[in-house]
């Protein structure tokens, strides 16, 4: 049985870290203080609006946690094809996260698993509730219905070769009330490949709970105050307390 | 990129702040607000909002909780809820991290006038503990207090059956923000304060030495116990024109209100402004390392906003002091923080972003200001 993953997520707006709210940038904060050790895994995506940044300033970001960073790093945002694949592997990312891109290309999964292996591909999906009191899945931040549901859509990735999927909550994005754990469980139940959980993780009871109840295989944090080596710390210690398996 | 607001002074590094196509600040379209709102009508709103309280029951003697630093703010709300409404409140205060004369001076002396009084004061060894902490990974030396200060009156509130709470004004929609729904100007959003004040859970700050009973000071009150005593709270300013220099010009003859020694406050131009904790120096000034911009930008744009200063003039300001270190008060701040001067000044610099600072010719220069 694998060990279940702590997992931080940063974005950046135009190179600069900031925290989200609702998919907006609403809070800078330092990369000094941000625990690249004893987490499990670093995401980081660029979420600089079309027109709003130069792209450099991300891939510098890139590198900086290419040489500082111990754990596995994964890499997203504005990936449109195979050459910013291979860009962004060339400048230190060990898995890539696909999103508007894949849903756009779905091809762009399975020749970036070829390319690479499955375990270098993260499927990242993006969802909101709808009238039906289903889910959908939501492109180019979160702001395009796609009428497709995110657990057929997480098969259907599966199938085309992604190694991972992250499902994300639209709007618990920011919020610190927990995660959506029946949009996870949805997600967890369609696919065999691991499922991590992003948006609304506030509370450590709240991880304790996503990995209990919904199955996932990691739980990311977004919370710019959860990255410190002293918060994961306490996180692992409050997880391992309550009998889930992490990495201490 | 930073950009500054064209109305008044804010720049987009303020977290939250919300800027229109034309570069105006939401703190600007608020205020610019204010004169089309019917104030009398609010002042209804008002009076029912206490009648309704009153015909609900509640405290036999106090008729709601003011949270109360005994600053210009806190007390004109206090002061007028006595004497121009004849409520009893019971003020409460979440003791400033570090104590200074003028606050306890003015706390007593608007005692005097005949208030009664709860403060609460945690265990210092947490407090200490947690501000080294929190000045270190976050930038701010009182993140705790933040959470206290929220949660302490509702606690008293709850405690003592008290279903009422007047604080002062809604920060995002007065100062800069995210508003999220309108009611939230009315009515307190403890959720939506929580995650902008706080930023996470309180409960998350346990460590090695510190446990889950340290930390009830600033665990907000289970919600089933907020609803069975019915606790609401609401913000003066959505009742009455909020104005900063307002407040202070109607406290400052109702007794002997002191104000910050030496003409002004150091980093701003203001006298009369969070006089009531040695820490606040340093809060803002990590506001001005951590954003950019510093109390005289803060103190500028309130009066801006209001109609009390040109954008001229506070721009004069804001270059003469926002720049300025609280140097008064840095042997109090090590004390405090546990730290030497060397660490002290390695962890302020840690806290500037590449995007607002340059390092250049031996010192550190702001990469945009405002024109």
């Amino acid at each position: 049985m694998l060990r279940k993953r702590l997992i931080t997520v940063l974005t950046f707006n135009d190179g600069v870290l900031f925290r989200t709210k609702l998919f907006d940038p609403d809070y800078r904060y330092t990369l000094n203080f941000v625990d690249a050790w004893s987490v499990d895994e670093v995401v980081i995506l660029d979420v600089t609006r079309p027109g709003k940044g130069d792209r450099e300033n991300f891939y510098q970001v890139v590198e900086h946690f290419a040489k500082s960073c111990f754990v596995p790093l994964a890499v997203g945002g504005g990936i449109r094809d195979l050459d910013e694949v291979r860009h962004l592997m060339g400048r230190g990312a060990d898995k890539v996260v696909l999103n508007t891109g894949a849903i756009e290309t779905p091809e762009l999964i399975s020749e970036t698993a070829k390319l690479y292996g499955a375990q270098c591909v993260v499927l990242s999906i993006d969802a909101k509730k709808n009238e039906d009191d289903g889910y959908e899945v939501c492109s180019t931040f979160g702001s395009q219905p796609t009428g497709m549901s995110p657990a057929d859509w997480a098969a259907k990735g599966e199938a085309f070769g992604a190694g991972e999927v992250l499902i994300t909550s639209i709007e618990r994005d920011g919020w610190l009330q927990g995660f959506d754990l029946d949009l996870c469980t949805q997600v967890t139940e369609a696919v065999n490949v691991p499922v991590l959980a992003l948006g609304g993780g506030g509370s450590w009871k709240h991880f304790v709970e996503v990995f209990k109840t919904a199955g996932v295989s990691g739980a990311c944090t977004q919370n710019i105050y959860h990255f410190t080596e002293q918060s994961i710390h306490s996180a692992k210690a409050f997880l391992a307390k309550n009998g889930v398996d992490v990495r201490l | 990129m930073v950009q500054f607001c064209k109305s008044c002074l804010m720049p987009n590094t303020r977290p939250r702040v919300v800027f229109d196509d034309d570069g105006v600040c939401n703190a600007c379209h608020n205020a610019a607000n204010k004169p089309k709102i019917d104030w009398d009508d609010r002042r209804r709103q008002f009076l029912e909002t206490i009648e309704e309280q009153k015909a609900r029951g509640g405290h036999p003697d106090y008729d709601c909780v003011v949270p109360w630093s005994g600053g210009k703010d806190s007390s004109y709300i206090a002061h007028r809820l006595k004497f121009e409404f004849g409520l009893n409140p019971l003020l409460v205060t979440c003791s400033p991290l570090i104590p200074n004369e003028i606050a306890v001076h003015n706390r007593e002396e608007m005692l005097k006038l005949g208030f009664d009084h709860l403060m609460v004061r945690p265990n210092q060894r947490v407090s200490r503990r947690l501000s080294k902490r929190f000045f270190t990974e976050r930038g701010n030396p009182k993140i705790h207090w933040d959470a206290g200060v929220n949660t302490i009156p509702v606690r008293v509130a709850v405690n003592y059956k008290i279903p009422l709470i007047f604080y002062a004004e809604h920060g995002e929609s007065e100062y800069g923000g995210r508003v999220l729904s309108e009611d939230s100007l009315r009515i307190r959003d403890f959720t939506e304060v929580i995650e902008n004040q706080i930023g996470d859970d309180p409960l998350n700050w346990m460590d090695d030495e510190i446990d889950e009973r340290d930390l009830f000071p600033y665990i907000y009150p289970d919600l089933s116990e907020v609803e069975e005593v019915g606790v609401q709270a609401m913000y003066f300013s959505y009742f009455f024109r909020w104005s900063m220099l307002e407040n202070y010009e109607y406290i400052k003859d109702k007794f002997d209100f002191r104000l910050a020694d030496g003409g002004r406050t150091q980093g701003t131009f203001t006298n009369f402004d969070s006089l009531d904790d040695k820490i606040d120096n340093l809060y803002y000034y990590m506001q001005y390392v951590k954003f950019g911009f510093g109390r005289a930008t803060r103190d500028a744009c309130r009066m801006i906003n209001n109609n009390q200063l040109s954008r001229e003039e506070g721009l004069a300001h804001v270059r003469a002091f926002d720049h300025e270190y609280p140097s008064n008060d840095h042997a109090a701040h090590l004390d405090y923080l546990d730290m030497d001067d060397d660490e002290f000044h390695d962890i302020i610099d840690k806290h500037r972003n590449q995007e607002i600072w340059t390092f250049e010719g031996n010192d550190w220069h702001l990469n945009y200001e405002p024109e």
